[in-house]
């Protein structure tokens, strides 16, 4: 601080000039960022909404070439992927409900310290070991096939009701809310539930929005438990689904397919299928990010400035 | 097990003899906590009996408690191979480099960013920086490929506008590891950004004012406001991420390796998927996950230490 | 990249192998000949008559069944389904035809099994899927696995010896099948002496490499078919350098490689490999099994391919592009020479033609050294093996379903029932017919050649191939597009399959020359393999790549070979030795 008051002698105008080129330069390296960030999904968009001839000659860039929709109406009616959009939707609600209520029930007791909630430590290592140490992929598929919850939504929840990370994220926001507000209450004989609900909770909302996030987002892209947890495709969330179409094509449909299937695969290439899939896969997280992202700036703070 | 949960509430006992309240309030406490114990203990700690199968012959007949016993044989084999100190080195360099850079760029961003006064562009450039975030390493490696190309892809005719001989950033052994930091650095800068910009945010407005009424200019405020303010974030976020020294992504690279970059490519993840999953040398696979598990945590248990030590910070 | 690897092959084996049940529509749809057609409808009239009873019949019989079931008289097997995308389709079509299809219900009643799929998973995860599940211990009574799971569950003494159960319970046609395979794929199922599997036999015959070249560009630069190394060079270098589509523009090579550069059966130098007398499997050398991927012989593979790369006949960027992403390049015509096997005929050249119907991609033989013919080599026959759970309780009833699979589906049986197959004119109809169903397949191992053999029989005039319903599909279709191609691109596919000039005509040259080369070892992994083929297949990989691309020089060759061999090639060369005897 006091190396700061040396610094009167800038000249102010000085300042303000180099201050509009480092604006002018400022404001065009990040658009330019943020172009660069997009042109990925504008290539899939534009693959999306091309002709399948153009698409898997590999000739599409950001503009589609020979613009046509079939491949969205291709997706949009195909059973399997509606049913696995429900799925991911039923997913993705179920999973939010148990997560937020597994983070704030969690959270909140590991926020107080040491001598306000005796064994808060070992609580805490318990938690956090789980986040490094693991059985491994054929344990935890035999506990699931054990508990009889295979083939349930359940199975891709349960397992991880637990968010660690997000956890953490939001203990950290509780422990920033300052003390005195809890021991107000206590006077008034408020008990913690009743400290959480009607306190915490309301203070803590742009944290909540943050993990909320990504919670759905966690949820609404996880693959592998889908695939390995359930037994019959029609029960596949939808990036399980995307992902058994998307990773390795099944060339025995060119030899079985009906002259029919036949034709309506030369218009709607697997390619443009797939992008059009994909694209449709991300547009729920898009569409709802814009909404959170107020909340997301603060929530993210971590209650890290606090210390 | 049992010892975990019986501890606490001794605890509670003796509490209980001085303040009878107190221990109303922590008993509410310890029920709050008894879902995430249990699901845990039944998610992840009675799974965790699977981590035997790295001291055995695994048969999935006789299960984990009955498979012959072969001591640390797996173990001997992992660093008998010939690629382990390989793997090992590109594990760690990816990750590390990643790590690093994924502080870094962030921070940048969020600097150069808070310096945006008009509201709107702002919001505009973090909602788009962010969207790679959303997107899978199968479809954002597809992309990749293309636009990597040495012939046709857009990033080597910029570097033919600069007189720069075409690179071909996915077979060559040099450049693969940096394709891979930077192509992760891309995927995830928009999320930290929005960390660091919520941080400067949070810093009281009044120090800039100070800042401003000393004379400082853009660039001392930054040096002198927003570092410091923003440093326990920074130090927090590199400490979380410590433990992720052999995480040095899966799914990336699963997807875009190929075998000409195998030797500088190559990581734990990628090499225990080969041999667990597809090749059923479950014994090899699970020494190799539990050898990554206690490595990291040493160095999660390195870095909570030395942010509690020298940033006065509790993770948790 | 294995597993890729291993449904790729499956897919387009497998793609082959149905073929017949998949492609004829038959004459009804070739208006171009008249007594053809009309013998046709006849014949698909009697098939479709049977078929407007059939579904009603079935249905209330399976309903029937399932009571049988609740009354305990069923025997019930558990297994678990691999759907193919056609599977899919027909699920979408018919919401219960996994269960109640032809074969299910054909199960049910004329052999008293009840089958249950504990799973099924689209085909492209199954191979994860299953793993898991046999890591967990957990397995139905029959599953299909690959010759690396075999030896997991054989060791693991998870799967039954079913050597008894095989000689008492199989079928006699099913013992012809086996004896027109020279009992390759059932010496496959062994091990240690037992037999451990039941083969879903594919055919030997049908694993040999083919020449598949742009026959219009070669037309386009007046060239001939290559016979020898140079003359291919020659074509290859034309195709680079004479601008073959004529777009004026330097955007074509010469042969396509991907970065899976061998046993990937399509774009992978196996073909380019016989050339020079090189082979991807085991091979004999001084009376002894030796590797064929690194003896000396591979060093000129690998120096003429850098040559290529060099040249820029190889694409200089191959090393990005895996299978899917060539096939790309091939759709789009940047590219006139591909090695790769006689499933290509479906995919993905229709794919071009239909881009560009210029594009006529037909196969040759693999051209040899100073005109010799070369020897291509011919591994096992079973793609796939059947397994039954140690804590199967009817093992016999899993035979009766192996050999219900020969008597329905197989035209040679007297049993051969057409509502055990679809038509591409009856698979959207009547999806329950499709032979995928079946839970236990096995097909005739010369099938694909049997049915170029009866084509061209009939296209010579022997009318009497068509009463082989196999034979017939396949005339009606080539036959139609013989006389008609430009109405006719569907049938490309079959016409460059099974016709007169089709891939098995080459598959018949290696026959008829003596050509063939029997791979030494066919049987599932030792226990070196096990143990050491990631690393040494990772490190045949790399070098190869890095030989082709120059980062390597090929002269470090023999320190590569030795480097093989010290990392386990040793041991499992003296494995495979004392394995078969030698």
């Amino acid at each position: 601080m006091q190396d700061k008051r040396k610094k009167q002698k800038y000249d102010s105008k000085r300042v303000r000039n180099g201050s509009l080129v480092f604006d002018i330069f400022n404001y065009v390296f990040l658009g330019t960022a943020a172009i660069v960030c997009l042109l990925p999904i504008i290539n899939v968009l534009a693959i999306s909404f091309s002709s399948s001839a153009k698409a898997s000659a590999g000739l599409v860039g950001l503009v589609p070439l020979e613009f046509n929709l079939q491949s969205y109406k291709y997706a949009l009616t195909k059973p399997q992927f509606l049913t696995s959009f429900l799925t991911s939707v039923e997913r993705v609600i179920l999973g939010l409900v148990i997560n937020m209520t597994c983070t704030v029930l969690t959270a909140y007791p590991l926020s107080k310290s040491s001598r306000e909630l005796k064994g808060r430590n070992i609580y805490a290592w318990f938690m956090f070991i789980t986040m490094i140490f693991s059985g491994g992929l054929i344990p935890q598929f035999m506990v699931v096939n054990q508990l009889k919850l295979m083939n349930t939504v359940w199975a891709l929840i349960l397992p991880g009701a637990v968010p660690v990370f997000n956890v953490i994220i939001l203990m950290n926001f509780f422990k920033q809310i300052p003390k005195e507000i809890q021991e107000s209450a206590m006077m008034d004989g408020a008990g913690h539930l009743r400290i959480l609900a009607q306190l915490y909770l309301p203070l803590s909302l742009p944290s909540l929005a943050t993990i909320t996030l990504f919670t759905v987002v966690g949820h609404w892209n996880e693959w592998f438990a889908g695939m390995i947890y359930m037994t019959d495709p029609a029960n596949y969330p939808l990036q399980t689904y995307l992902q058994s179409i998307i990773v390795v094509r099944d060339t025995a449909l060119l030899a079985t397919a009906s002259k029919e299937t036949l034709e309506m695969m030369s218009t709607v290439s697997d390619r443009t299928l797939k992008s059009a899939q994909i694209f449709i896969a991300a547009a729920p997280i898009l569409a709802v990010y814009p909404f959170v992202q107020k909340y997301f700036m603060k929530g993210l703070t971590v209650g890290s400035v606090k210390g | 097990m049992n010892g975990k949960k019986a501890k606490p509430s001794s605890g509670t006992d003796s509490f209980r003899k001085r303040f009878s309240a107190g221990f109303k309030r922590q008993w509410v406490l310890h029920l709050m906590l008894l879902p995430m114990v249990i699901l845990l203990l039944v998610f992840s700690y009675y799974p965790m009996s699977g981590i035997l199968i790295a001291f055995e012959r695994y048969n999935p007949r006789l299960g984990f408690f009955r498979s012959p016993w072969v001591g640390l044989d797996n173990f001997k084999y992992v660093f008998r191979m010939p690629n382990t100190g390989q793997i090992l080195y590109n594990t760690v360099f990816i990750a590390f480099m990643k790590m690093l850079l994924g502080l870094v760029v962030p921070i940048l961003f969020a600097i150069l960013l808070d310096l945006v006064k008009h509201s709107g562009y702002k919001r505009s450039i973090q909602t788009l920086i962010y969207i790679p975030y959303f997107l899978s390493w199968i479809v954002l490696s597809g992309i990749l490929i293309d636009i990597l190309s040495p012939s046709t892809g857009i990033v080597n005719q910029v570097l033919g506008r600069f007189g720069i001989e075409p690179v071909f950033f996915l077979g060559n052994e040099d450049a693969f590891p940096w394709v891979l930091i930077v192509s992760d650095v891309w995927k995830g800068f928009g999320y930290g950004t929005i960390v660091y910009l919520a941080a400067i945010t949070s810093i009281d407005m009044e120090l800039y004012d100070a800042a401003k009424i000393d004379g400082a200019n853009r660039l001392k405020q930054v040096r002198y406001v927003t570092l410091p303010g923003i440093t326990p974030i920074v130090v927090l976020m590199a400490t979380l991420s410590l433990g992720n020294i052999l995480n040095a992504g899966f799914d990336q690279i699963l997807n875009l390796y190929n075998p000409s970059v195998m030797s500088t490519g190559d990581i734990i993840d990628t090499f225990v998927y080969r041999i667990g999953l597809q090749n059923n040398q479950y014994g090899i696979a699970s020494a190799m996950g539990l050898f990554k598990s206690v490595v990291s945590f040493a160095f999660i248990s390195i870095g909570y230490t030395l942010a509690y030590k020298f940033a006065d910070y509790r993770v948790f | 990249m294995a597993k890729k690897r291993t449904l790729k092959l499956l897919s387009i084996v497998c793609a082959a192998a149905f073929f017949t049940s998949a492609c004829g529509s038959g004459g009804g749809d070739a208006s171009s000949d008249p007594s053809g057609s009309q013998q046709e409808s006849a014949a698909e009239g009697t098939a479709s008559g049977q078929s407007d009873e059939k579904p009603s019949e079935e249905s209330s019989e399976s309903a029937a069944n399932d009571q049988a079931a609740d009354n305990g008289s069923l025997i019930t097997i558990t297994t678990v389904v691999s759907l193919s995308d056609a599977m899919q389709q027909y699920i979408g079509v018919k919401d219960d035809v996994q269960t109640n299809n032809s074969w299910y219900n054909g199960y049910e009643k004329d052999l008293g099994i009840h089958v249950e799929n504990l799973w099924s998973v689209p085909g492209t995860q199954y191979q994860d899927k299953l793993n898991a599940q046999i890591s967990a211990g957990d397995i139905p009574d029959v599953f299909n696995v690959s010759s690396s799971q075999l030896k997991t569950l054989v060791d693991n003494g998870m799967v039954m010896e079913l050597t008894d159960l095989f000689e008492q319970n199989a079928s006699d046609f099913t013992r012809e099948m086996m004896e027109a395979d020279d009992y390759t794929a059932l010496e496959q199922c062994k091990m240690n002496g037992g037999l451990y599997a039941l083969p879903s036999v594919s055919g030997n015959h049908d694993n040999v490499p083919i020449m598949w070249i742009r026959r219009d560009w070669m037309e386009k630069l007046g060239k001939e078919a290559p016979t020898t190394l140079a003359e291919l060079e020659a074509l290859a270098q034309a195709f680079v350098s004479e601008d073959p589509d004529g777009n004026g523009q330097d955007d074509t090579y010469g042969i396509a490689l991907s970065s899976d550069v061998y046993g990937n059966a399509f774009c992978d130098l196996t073909g380019i490999m016989e050339i020079f007398g090189a082979h991807n499997g085991w091979v004999e050398k001084d009376g002894k099994a030796a590797f064929g991927l690194v003896q000396p012989e591979m060093k000129s593979v690998l120096e003429t391919v850098h040559r290529w790369y060099e040249s820029g006949i190889i694409d200089q960027e191959f090393i990005a592009k895996d299978t899917g992403k060539v096939s790309e390049d091939v759709v789009a015509g940047k590219v006139g020479i591909t090695f790769g096997s006689h499933g290509n005929a479906f995919w993905p050249f229709p794919d071009a033609r239909n881009l560009n119907p210029d594009a006529d991609w037909m196969p040759y033989p693999i051209p040899g050294l100073d005109g010799a013919l070369p020897q291509v080599m011919v591994g096992g026959s079973a793609n796939a093996y059947y397994v039954i759970s140690i804590d199967c309780e009817h093992p016999e009833a899993v035979m009766d379903l192996y050999n219900y699979y020969y008597q329905k589906d197989c035209a040679l049986s007297p049993d051969y029932d057409s509502t055990f197959h679809t038509t591409s004119s009856t698979a959207m109809e009547h999806p329950e017919w499709a032979f995928e169903w079946a839970i236990v397949k096995s097909f005739y191992p010369q099938q694909n050649l049997y049915i170029h053999r009866g084509v061209k029989a009939y296209l010579e005039g022997d009318e009497s191939q068509l009463e082989n319903s196999w034979v017939s599909d396949n005339a009606g279709q080539v036959e139609a597009y013989m006389n008609d191609p430009e109405n006719n691109p569907s049938y490309y596919a079959t016409y460059i399959w099974s016709g007169p000039e089709g891939a098995f005509s080459v598959v018949e040259s290696y026959e008829q020359n003596n050509q063939r080369l029997q791979n030494l070892y066919t049987l599932g992994n030792t226990e070196g393999m096990a143990a050491y083929n990631v690393i040494l297949d990772q490190l045949i990989r790399e070098n190869y790549t890095k030989m082709i691309t120059g980062d390597t020089p090929v002269d470090s060759f023999d320190d590569f070979a030795a480097q093989w061999a010290s990392l386990g090639g040793e041991q499992i060369t003296r494995e495979v030795n004392e394995l078969i005897g030698r």
